[in-house]
């Protein structure tokens, strides 16, 4: 673990109980992120990617292990520490995107400016017309999300995620929902980002996106392998 | 901020909500409509209530209060009193005209002796009287009776100009088309024994065409036997002095007499086309007096012509109330002045037993409560039993210390056996509809439950940027807030617009039209059709609630048509409520309680669904198809 890395978890473990069966799904994952890394969880479908994404953006909690993204620790921490984690440290970007069917481009991209810890719907809203801009979204702003493409719909998903300028990106799947073509330019987004510094996690089960990552740790049966390590 | 922004775009893009919102709305309107209706009952019977008792009553039955008139002075001297008015009280039995015959029918009735004049002026007697005209139909039973009364005196007033008019007009045709000088010769053969029934055939086809028949002189001779068949205002000022021809008349409630029935609209017809008409008979009222010292003695009666009839509003009243001069009841009574002599020496007079009174009816000025009046008129007659006192009269006012039967209660008190009840059934109403309250809760629960189940993934979003439990509390908690607002002020305006409308509501179910029964069965079919062209033959939804629109508005439909066919259906018979329309004054203060409830109960159903909302694990939630 090191002091200098922007995120750090440590011994993390996640076991569910689905009904009198306990599965454990990690156990002792540890990893580092520094400041603009871009690290890529490489794993099979069912080996614990997600969960572990989910641990890292305060969304579950592990059974055990530590984690802390910059000065906020908040592996074992009370659900409002974790909401404050999520709504200004984190940025989700999810497989199927994620937006609400009520909301147009513009609110669903500004929501988490919204919530308490978010720079507020005032500066919400200039962040995302420009995030939605510099994605090619500007001309959709006022659509419901039912009346775009998937590519627009991960492009808004990707600013809602930006708009409070978390510490760290963390992508699920990003492009595992859409066509080859558009998941290319999804990843062009994405490094584009990273190249300003951003630093990302994603998790994928595609080698191909994968390999865009600075460093790409594999996760099997619930364990990190830190041998696959390349950078 | 974002619950607003939520809560707005659930509203406006869901018919889950607008459902409940509808509920809300409906059960808010039922309750406002009920309540309405029965408060409106209650002040009804309140106002009539009021209407022929004052303010405050004073109260002393059986023996009466002596001196009244020194207490009405004493009363009347204050400046919160406006009037104070005597009256006599006590039970007995009117002999009725009716039936034909000498078998005649008697009624058991309460009579109120009371002096025209200032009961006037405490009550509201004059815009209580029933008759303001003679109806159209009873001026030919008025003229036969005046005839009946005076016959010679009119026929003999008759010249011979009005006779031949007579004759022309109720003569057969040929005799009716001869010349004048031929009827001249007719007139004088003909008996002094046909003129009166020549006048009551004329009289048929109005009183007027009769006018114009007959000379001034017969005219007038007909007039001095029956005046109200030339006064409009004749037998309502009867009424007001509570005599006829000079003589004290009663008056009596409309509903003592039998022949006077309520028809489905509330309208008064007197049986016999009119014949039954109680104004034009005298009628027989007994009583049984009490002695000084209890004892009945033997009764008493008095024939009286009937002035006019009153109709309070109250059917209880109505029903065996009758009015007499206070003098005419006091004789009855044994409660009229007199000479008070020893018991051991009838010839020595100890002093004046003076007339008595057994009620004081007092009316209190533009601003003074009757309890604040009951106050007032307690010390007011302790001041007139001092002063009594002083005067060393042989007969003492009854002490309101030590007289249990002397009472001094507000209109209300006096009237509670009957506000009373009707009090306690509007409030068993209020709570057993307050009931909707749990079936509008379980409604919102049951909605709002949907709702959460429908909305778990965006639930997950919203945790996942951040929005604590708390604000998914408060989406549903405002959610259900803006249903309760919305639905609360849709169900005031309906139930406003029912309310206000029940009487036009309750006499197009008296007789409804055909077309609202052709129109419902229209939209039906319309409905049906609809369904099967939506449903193109794939889809089952639209097709079977083209079915169910058919069933309901084809039952709605062929409902008013039956009921058009049957005669309509009266729910507020006046003859059985008394009042001739349904009260449609709108309760705004239990209207807005109600509302008031409707919002929180909105509130306090959606913190369950809420709660769960709350609950739910955000990452189970992002997985929720």
């Amino acid at each position: 673990m090191s002091d200098t890395a922007l995120l750090s978890a440590v011994g993390l473990a996640r076991t569910f109980h689905l009904d009198r069966i306990d599965v454990p799904v990690l156990s002792e994952c540890t990893l580092d992120v520094q400041r603009g890394e871009w690290l890529a969880i490489h794993g099979a479908s069912g080996s614990g990617k997600s969960t572990l994404l989910h641990l890292l953006g305060g969304l579950d909690r592990p059974d055990h292990g530590t984690i802390r993204i910059g000065d906020v620790d908040f592996g074992g921490a009370k659900p409002g520490v974790l909401d404050r984690v999520r709504a200004g440290q984190v940025g989700f970007v999810f497989q199927f995107y994620h937006l609400l069917p009520e909301l147009n481009v513009l609110e669903n991209a500004m929501l988490p400016a919204m919530m308490p810890g978010g720079i507020g719907s005032g500066p919400g809203r200039i962040k995302a017309v420009g995030l939605l801009d510099r994605f090619g979204m500007s001309d959709r702003l006022l659509h419901r999300p039912r009346e775009l493409s998937g590519g627009e719909r991960q492009r808004t998903a990707l600013a809602r995620a930006l708009v409070n300028s978390p510490a760290v990106l963390l992508a699920d799947e990003p492009t595992g929902n859409l066509d080859a073509r558009t998941g290319a330019a999804i990843l062009d987004v994405l490094a584009e980002l990273h190249r300003d510094g951003l630093t990302m996690i994603t998790v994928t089960h595609d080698h191909a996106i994968a390999q865009r990552a600075d460093r790409v740790l594999t996760l099997a049966k619930g364990r990190l392998d830190t041998a696959t390590e390349s950078v | 901020m974002y619950q607003f922004l939520l809560t707005g775009r659930y509203l406006a893009s869901r018919l889950t909500p607008l459902l409940a919102v509808a509920a809300v709305a409906l059960c808010v309107s039922l309750v406002i409509v009920v309540v309405s209706v029965m408060s409106g009952f209650l002040d009804m019977v309140r106002a009539s209530g009021r209407t022929l008792m004052g303010d405050v009553i004073i109260t002393y039955p059986v023996r009466g209060i002596p001196w009244y008139g020194q207490l009405i002075k004493t009363l009347e001297a204050d400046a919160n009193v406006a009037a104070a008015t005597p009256v006599v009280d006590t039970w007995g039995l009117l002999r009725m005209p009716y039936p034909d015959g000498n078998a005649k029918e008697s009624e058991r009735i309460q009579i109120w002796g009371i002096d025209p004049d200032t009961f006037s002026a405490v009550t509201g007697f004059a815009d209580t009287l029933m008759w303001t005209t003679v109806p159209d139909e009873v001026k030919v039973y008025l003229l036969r009776d005046a005839l009946e009364r005076s016959r010679s005196v009119i026929v003999s007033a008759l010249d011979i100009n009005a006779r031949v008019h007579l004759l022309r007009h109720t003569a057969p045709l040929e005799t009716a088309e001869a010349s004048d000088a031929k009827l001249k010769s007719l007139v004088q053969n003909m008996e002094e024994g046909d003129w009166d029934v020549r006048m009551r055939i004329m009289a048929l086809d109005g009183t007027d065409v009769l006018r114009t028949a007959l000379n001034d002189e017969a005219w007038q001779a007909l007039i001095a036997a029956e005046p109200r068949l030339e006064s409009d205002d004749a037998v309502l000022n009867d009424g007001l002095r509570l005599e006829r021809n000079g003589r004290p008349a009663l008056i009596a409630g409309l509903h003592v007499s039998q022949a006077n029935q309520r028809d489905a609209e509330g309208e008064t017809e007197i049986v016999r086309n009119g014949y039954w008409w109680l104004p034009r008979f005298n009628v027989t009222l007994t009583t049984l007096p009490i002695d000084a010292r209890g004892g009945m003695l033997d009764p008493e009666s008095v024939s009286l012509p009937v002035a006019n009839e009153f109709q309070s509003g109250v059917y209880l009243i109505d029903q065996t109330r009758v009015l007499v001069p206070i003098d005419v009841v006091q004789d009855l009574t044994h409660l009229d002045a007199a000479e008070r002599v020893d018991p051991d020496d009838p010839t020595v007079v100890l002093g004046e037993d003076p007339a008595r009174a057994t009620m004081v009816l007092v009316r209190g000025t533009d601003g003074t409560t009757p309890a604040a009046l009951q106050i007032k008129v307690k010390a007011l007659y302790r001041q007139f039993e001092l002063a009594m006192a002083q005067q060393d009269v042989l007969v003492q006012p009854p002490s309101l210390d030590l007289s249990p039967g002397l009472g001094v209660r507000t209109w209300e008190q006096q009237n509670a056996s009957f506000i009373g009840p009707v009090e306690k059934e509007r409030e068993l109403m209020r709570t057993l509809f307050s009931i909707i309250y749990l079936v509008c809760g379980a409604l919102i629960v049951a909605i709002f439950w949907a709702i959460v189940y429908e909305k778990t993934r965006d639930i997950g979003i919203l945790r996942s940027i951040g929005a604590p439990r708390s604000g998914i509390v408060n989406i549903f908690l405002l959610y259900g807030l803006v249903v309760g607002v919305l639905g609360a002020a849709a169900g005031v305006g309906l139930g406003w617009l029912i309310t206000t409308n029940v009487n036009v509501i309750h006499d197009a179910l008296a007789s409804p039209p055909a077309w609202p029964g052709w129109a419902a069965i229209s939209v039906g079919v319309a409905l049906f059709a609809t369904g099967i062209v939506l449903g193109r033959g794939q889809f089952l939804l639209p097709v079977l609630l083209g079915v169910f629109a058919l069933i309901a508005c084809t039952t709605v439909g062929i409902g008013l048509l039956v009921l058009r066919h049957y005669g309509g259906l009266v729910i507020w018979d006046p003859s059985v409520y008394y009042f001739d329309e349904v009260p449609s004054t709108i309760d705004w203060t239990s209207a807005m309680f109600t509302a008031i409830g409707a919002v929180v109960v909105s509130v306090v159903a959606a913190s369950i669904p809420a709660a769960r909302a709350a609950d739910i694990d955000p990452v189970k939630a992002l997985r929720y198809e």
